[in-house]
Formats: C-alpha cells, structure tokens, sequence
C-alpha cells in the first residue's frame, strides 16, 4: 500500500514537473506570438475621443494608417514597426519616431496597446478589414506639401 | 471738424462782406478764393488727377434727398447749378435692389451731374461747391487694367515641344496651361518648378464647378460668342426671351443678357462690346481663366469650367472698361451694385490704381467713397448670393508697378488682393507685393521663358479673334494671377455645396487665403531675371510679402471637408504644426493671438495661456479632452489694414485640440 502510495505520489510529482515544463514552454510563445499576432489589419474608435482610427501592419515590419482625428477625411501614414518583448516600438516614414512605445496585450480579436509612458493610455484595437474607402479616400497629410502628381481619368 | 467749419462760414461771411463792400474785379477775384477754400474742404481724394472730364459725383444732403425724393429734382438742380447748363443730374448708381443696406452705406445720397467737357472739372466743381445742397464733391475717378496689355497670339508659339496632356479632358491646349498643372517642363521655362501651380487635378476628381456659382468679371467685355465661353456664360433668362430694348426682368437695365456694359465714357448704350477701338481682349482673357469650358474639345482648360457636362461655373460680364476708354468710380459701383442684385458671388476684378495713389485705407476711402461702399454692398452677408458661404468675394489684382504695397481698392481688407508668380514658383517682376497683399497666384513671367517660346511661360487663356486673330493669346499680370484666385474660390463654393457644406461669416475667405503652398522657403536669397536684366529681382525682398502662400485648390477643398485635430500629449508641453489651419507657409504668418475659452481650460486643463512661438502653436494640456480654441492671424503682411493704415486682412481659425496620452510630433496617432 505504501509502495502504491509513494508510485502514485512519483507519478503526480513528475506529471506536475511535466505540466511546469509545458507551462514554461508556454510563457515563451508570447515573444513570437505577440509580433505574429500584431500583423494585420485593426481599427479603433476610442470613447471619449473623436477620432477613428484603422492600421494595418504587415509581417515585414511595415504599417499603413488611416487616421481621422475629429474632421475631414482620413490621413495616411506610413513607416515601420517591431515588437521586442511584448513591446511594440515603431517609426513613421518621415522619421518620427511613435509618441510612445506600447505594451501588447491579446484578447479574442482585440489587441490592447497600452502606453509606456506616465499616461498608460490604454487603447483597445479590434481586428477589422480596413474598408476600401477608407484606404481609397485618405490623403497625406497636408503639411507634408505632397500632392499626387500623376495624371488622372 | 469745427474747425472746417468755421472755414466755411468764415468763407460765407466773406463772400456776403465782399459782394457789398468791394468794387467788381476784387469781388470776384476773392470770391473764387472763398469757393476755393469751400471746394477743398468738401472735394475728397483731392489729390487725384485722373478723373473723367464732364462728369462730378455730389454727395448731396440727406434734407436735399428728401426733397428729391418728393419730386422736387428740378428745383433742386436749379438751386444747386443756379440756372446754368448741365447736360444730365441724376441719381449716380441705379436703384440698388437692397434698399435698405444701400441707404444705411448713403449710397442713395451720390447723385451725378455732366456738364460740357470743355468745362475743367475742377472749375465745374468750384462753382456748385458752394451748394448748401452739397456735403461732398467727388472727381469720377477713373482707373487702369491690371495688365500690360499685350497680347501674344497662340500661333507663335514654338511648336517642337514635347508636353503631355494634364488630364483626359479633351482641351487640344491644356498641354501648355503649366498655371493649372505644371510638370516642370523645361519647354516652359527653363527653372519651371514641378507642382508650381494651382493644384486643380486632384480637385476636379471630386468637383469641376457648378452653374449655380456666378462669377461676375468687372473689367473688358466678356466675348460671350467665344466657342470656349459661350456655354459658360450666364444668361439673363427674361431678357433672351424677352423683346428688345424692353427691360424685361425689371432689373432697371434694358437687354442684359449675359451682363451690361457699364462704361460711361464710350457709346456702347449698354450693350457689351468688344469693338471700341482699343480693345485689348483683357476681360476675355481673364474670364477663361475661370470658365472656359472643360472636355468641350476646344482651345483651353481653366478652373471652374466643369467636365463637359454644363457643369462649368457661369460667367456674367460687367463691362467697365471699353476699349479705350476707361472706367469712372461710377462705372464700377454700379457694376458691382450689379453683380449683388442679380446672382454674382465673386466679384472678379482685375484693375487696381495706381499703389502710389493712395497712402493708406482712409485715403482710398476717402477718395473714392462711393466705389468703396459698392463693394461693402457687395461684400455684405445680406447680399450674400451662395447658400454654401456667408459672404460674396471681391477678388483684385495686386497691380504690376513692382511695388511694395498692393494697389486699391485691393489693399482694402474686405477684398482679397493678389500676387503673381511665374512657373518658377517664384516673385515675377512685375508683381505688387507687401503691405495689403493677400495671396500669390500664377500671373505668367515672360522674362524666364524658355528660349524661342517665351510666350509659354505666360498665362495661355480666351481671345477675341476680331482683337488678336486668333482665339487664344498668352498674357501676364497680376490681372492673369487674379481670377486663378476667383476660379478656386468659384470651384471651392461649387464644392462645399455639392457635399452639403456651409460657412458662416468671413469663414470661406479665410479658407480662401490659407488654402496656400508654402513659396516663403523659395525666397531666401537668390535673383531672377526681369525684362533682359540678369538679376532684377531680388528675391528675398519678397520673402513672406507675397501674401499668406500660392493659393491651392486641392487644399481648398480639404478645408472645406474639414481640417483634423491637433493631438498632444497630457501634461507635456507640446510644439504644434498649424499647416492644416494655416497653410503650407504657417510658420511665416504673423499671428495676432489666441482665445481660449473658459470652458476649453477647464476641458483640456490649461493653466497658463497657449502661444505662438516661431509660428508653431505652444501649448500644454493637463487633462485629457478635446476642446476649440480661436487662433487669429494677418493674411498677408506683418500689420492689418484698416484706417490710417495698408495692410493684410484679419483671419481667424477655430482649431479643435485633442488632449491624449499620447501624440507623435508629425501628428500621427501613435
């Protein structure tokens, strides 16, 4: 009996050190899995704010925005972006660099980027297709001095 | 004013002592010394020359009025003429629609007298000077063209260029119209800037024009038989139909049908023509500019003129100038009484006087009082002829003495007033600038053409074929850069109200004069060429005196849909871009200060007051938020006009601030 007693403890001790193991096999994925799940397309529209934002990041470490902060039509932006750690830093194609980086965090089809700064602004994005308009529509912004210069029709 | 006063019973007191006391050659000789004294303290803008002979303007007094108005005009003229000959005494302007407003601007009270021609006008105004009918005695003034006339006839140009069309719209000659999209070609000119134009192709993808958009075009006639202009004109529905030589609409003016000639001085009657000896073409060329009609398969391009379905703006000619005569104050207040009465909401303008004439506002105004208040008639929200805006526009040419200050009534703060830039992007020559100048359009630079087509590097627009024999010439001028501001404006009302948009107040002007491309940066140092002479223009004396940047259409239209948030970031002190409100040259404007509610402090958690630090808005928020605060600025120039002063026009923004976490420095939302 004893000896079934300390063969059933054994079996626990090393299913435990297994689970351990797994586990610690899981808190390694986030490094891979927050850049994988970073790429592609997400929206929000924060409460209290008037604005509406899409972007779209892509696995080579670019990013396309379309912004509309109270009116007038969407802006673009362009430039790249990285995660490190959970981390995701990014620069615009101007060479600005972001505002802040920002703490990735994954639930369902949201992506909750929280700031690394004193404000910890925490913006909740949702996995969206960014619609055609949007992206068709949108133009530099007008301080940038660049028009299209391509004929039309 | 008391003291004026006493000069005239002082001057009375004598002319009765006189006229019992003195012996005959005496009495008269002091007598005209006292009508002298009274002549000056009642004649305004005195120190004009030009004027029309045989012709007075009277601002007669409001009991004077009264009894006019009663019936009593003869005894009134008798009185006032004492029995002498005056071949017409009647009122200046015609009956504006707009009552009310025009006795509130007294221009009820101008009335105009002719007398022979062989009479100097200011020994005419000597002798009624006296008048107790009389408050103030103005010369008709009269006033140039913004151009230097020349016309140069298309079929000059060198025909081995290698220029590819703009856009699909089938105009055989948009090719060489660099003004409206240039590529930088050297064909045109050999420093031609790519992007050195009005940004209207991106424009025309959502809007061409509207036929509810009148432009009246105050200058030559308009050919309205032109195969590029006819369809763009507007058309006085009543009187086409109408019989003729009946006033068939009411309107007081007989056979109107795109517009009334309104020059005095000639003997045209009314009717629009482009027959007078002396005929330029100016006014033609001027109104293709902004409406010649698009995709028709002929000649040109130009702003406002639609996509080739009837969508064009419309064109009303209110002829002032004809052929060789010029136009009087009268001709033009009463043109742009015209243009309020019947349905224009810009007024295109290209003429000024001389920028040496006038010292400051109040000697425009003074001079030419009765021009001046036609155009506030104009310009009054109550005239307002647009539902999309709350104002009509009145557009001026700077004026082409390469002076450094614009020339009336353009330099007044309630018109626009504009530049010229060649396709260089770059001051021309000719160009006003400074004091009381607005904004820069494309007027055409023939000193930088390239070699064997000079020509090119003008403004390619309509023609009279009787005048050039052709129908299409190339110009320069500030009188060409105008009405490229006029056809934007004319496209941007067109725009605003097909997407349901409407402006308050002075909001569209505003628009207007910061819808601009930065050209300040071009302008630091450096010289071109002007008239044969290497180094003429010197380029930094024009630097931020060009007005507030080169007028953009597609920027225009952007404002017009509305301009985004400045975003900050909470708690930091945050340094903000104002080109969206402003304009490309934002950061050289002159800005006049900030008016921060008390609601928007308590909403964004300002302590101290925001500023304008090296054009750039400084501002720290402690809370997050969004809230407006009013940014005022002077568009073009370092002072405002007004009063004893030349000077730009006042211009205020609503800028909406988003307080955030968060807020990149180029404005992005990361």
């Amino acid at each position: 009996m004893k000896a079934k007693i300390y063969s059933i403890i054994s079996v626990l001790c090393a299913a435990l050190l297994f689970i351990g193991c797994a586990k610690e096999k899981k808190q390694d994925a986030p490094k891979v899995d927050a850049t994988t799940k970073v790429v592609g397309e997400w929206h929000c529209a924060p409460e209290g704010y008037d604005v509406d934002v899409y972007v779209a990041f892509d696995a080579a470490g670019s990013f396309e925005e379309y912004q509309r902060l109270g009116e007038g039509r969407y802006r673009h932006y362009a430039g790249t972006w990285s995660v490190d750690k959970s981390v995701l830093s990014g620069v615009y194609a101007d060479g600005t660099e972001w505002g802040s980086t920002y703490t990735l965090s994954f639930e369902g089809e949201t992506m909750t980027l929280t700031a690394n700064n004193e404000s910890a602004e925490a913006i909740v994005y949702t996995k969206t297709t960014i619609p055609a308009e949007v992206k068709d529509d949108a133009i530099e912004p007008l301080g940038s001095e660049t028009r299209a210069e391509e004929c039309w029709f | 004013m008391r003291k004026s006063l006493i000069a005239i019973g002082v001057a009375i007191i004598s002319l009765m002592t006189i006229s019992c006391t003195k012996d005959a050659g005496v009495v008269e000789e002091e007598k005209t010394m006292a009508a002298e004294a009274i002549l000056e303290h009642k004649l305004v803008g005195n120190t004009i020359d030009k004027c029309e002979e045989g012709s007075l303007l009277l601002f007669l007094e409001e009991e004077t009025i009264a009894r006019i108005e009663k019936g009593d005009i003869e005894a009134v003229k008798s009185e006032i003429f004492l029995g002498g000959d005056v071949v017409s005494f009647e009122p200046a302007l015609v009956t504006p629609k707009n009552e009310k407003l025009a006795r509130e601007l007294g221009l009820h009270r101008w009335y105009s007298v002719s007398f022979d021609k062989n009479i100097p006008v200011r020994k005419f105004a000597k002798e009624v000077a006296p008048s107790k009918h009389i408050s103030a005695i103005e010369f008709n003034t009269v006033v140039a063209l913004a151009s230097d006339y020349k016309a140069r006839p298309m079929s000059d140009m060198a025909d081995t260029r290698d220029l590819v069309p703009m856009s699909s719209f089938n105009d055989p000659n948009a090719k060489y119209q660099w003004n409206l999209h240039n590529s930088g070609d050297e064909a045109i000119a050999k420093t031609a800037r790519k992007g050195a134009d009005v940004g209207v192709l991106d424009a025309w993808k959502l809007c061409a024009g509207s036929p509810d958009v009148i432009v009246a075009v105050l200058d030559g006639p308009v050919q309205y038989t032109h195969p590029d202009l006819a369809a763009a004109m507007w058309v006085n529905e009543a009187e086409l139909n109408g019989v003729e030589g009946v006033d068939d609409d009411g309107n007081k003016y007989v056979d109107d049908i795109y517009g009334y000639n309104f020059n005095s001085a000639g003997d045209s009657n009314g009717k629009i023509s482009w027959s007078t000896e002396g005929e330029s073409g100016h006014g033609t060329h001027v109104a293709g500019v902004i409406a010649a009609v698009n995709n028709n398969g002929v000649g040109i391009s130009s702003i406002a003129g639609g996509s080739g379905n009837g969508d064009g703006v419309r064109l009303m000619s209110c002829q002032v100038f004809d052929g060789k005569y010029p136009a009087s104050d009268r001709d033009m207040s009463n043109a742009f009484i015209y243009a309020a009465d019947n349905g224009a909401c810009i007024a295109q303008c290209s003429y000024a006087y001389d920028p040496n004439t006038f010292a400051n506002d109040n000697a425009y105004i003074n001079a030419t009082s009765l021009e001046y208040n036609a155009i506030k008639y104009f310009v009054s929200p109550e005239n307002c002829n647009h539902t999309a805006i709350g104002q009509n526009l009145a557009i001026f040419a700077s004026g082409n003495e390469a002076t450094s200050n614009a020339g009336y009534p353009g330099a007044l703060p309630i018109c626009v007033s504009v530049t010229a830039y060649g396709p260089d992007y770059l001051p021309t020559g000719y160009t006003n600038y400074g004091r009381g100048c607005n904004i820069a359009a494309p007027g055409g630079d023939y000193s930088i053409g390239a070699q064997n087509s000079f020509n090119a590097s003008q403004i390619l627009s309509t023609c009279i074929r009787d005048v050039a024999y052709v129908d299409y010439v190339w110009m320069e001028g500030t009188s060409m850069a105008c009405p490229h501001v006029s056809g934007v404006a004319a496209l941007g009302i067109s725009y605003a109200a097909k997407i349901g948009k409407k402006f308050e107040g002075d909001d569209y002007r505003t628009m207007l004069l910061t819808a601009v491309n930065d050209i300040n940066s071009l302008m630091l140092d450096g010289t071109k060429p002007y008239n044969g002479v290497a180094d003429a223009v010197v380029l930094k004396n024009y630097h931020k005196r060009m007005g507030t940047g080169a007028i953009d259409a597609w920027r225009l239209f952007m404002q017009i849909e509305g301009t985004p948030s400045v975003a900050v970031t909470v708690g930091e002190r945050c340094t903000v871009d104002l080109r969206e409100y402003f304009g490309g040259s934002a950061t050289d404007l002159t800005y006049r200060g900030i008016e921060v509610s008390n609601e928007a402090k308590a909403a964004l958690g300002i302590k101290g007051d925001p500023k304008i630090d090296d054009g750039m808005l400084v501002i720290k928020c402690e809370n997050c938020g969004s809230a407006k605060i009013t940014i005022k600025a002077i568009a073009g120039g370092g002072q405002l006009g007004g009063g004893n002063n030349i000077g730009g026009t006042e211009i205020s923004r609503e800028v909406s601030i988003m307080s955030r976490g968060v807020s990149s420095t180029n404005g992005g939302w990361f």
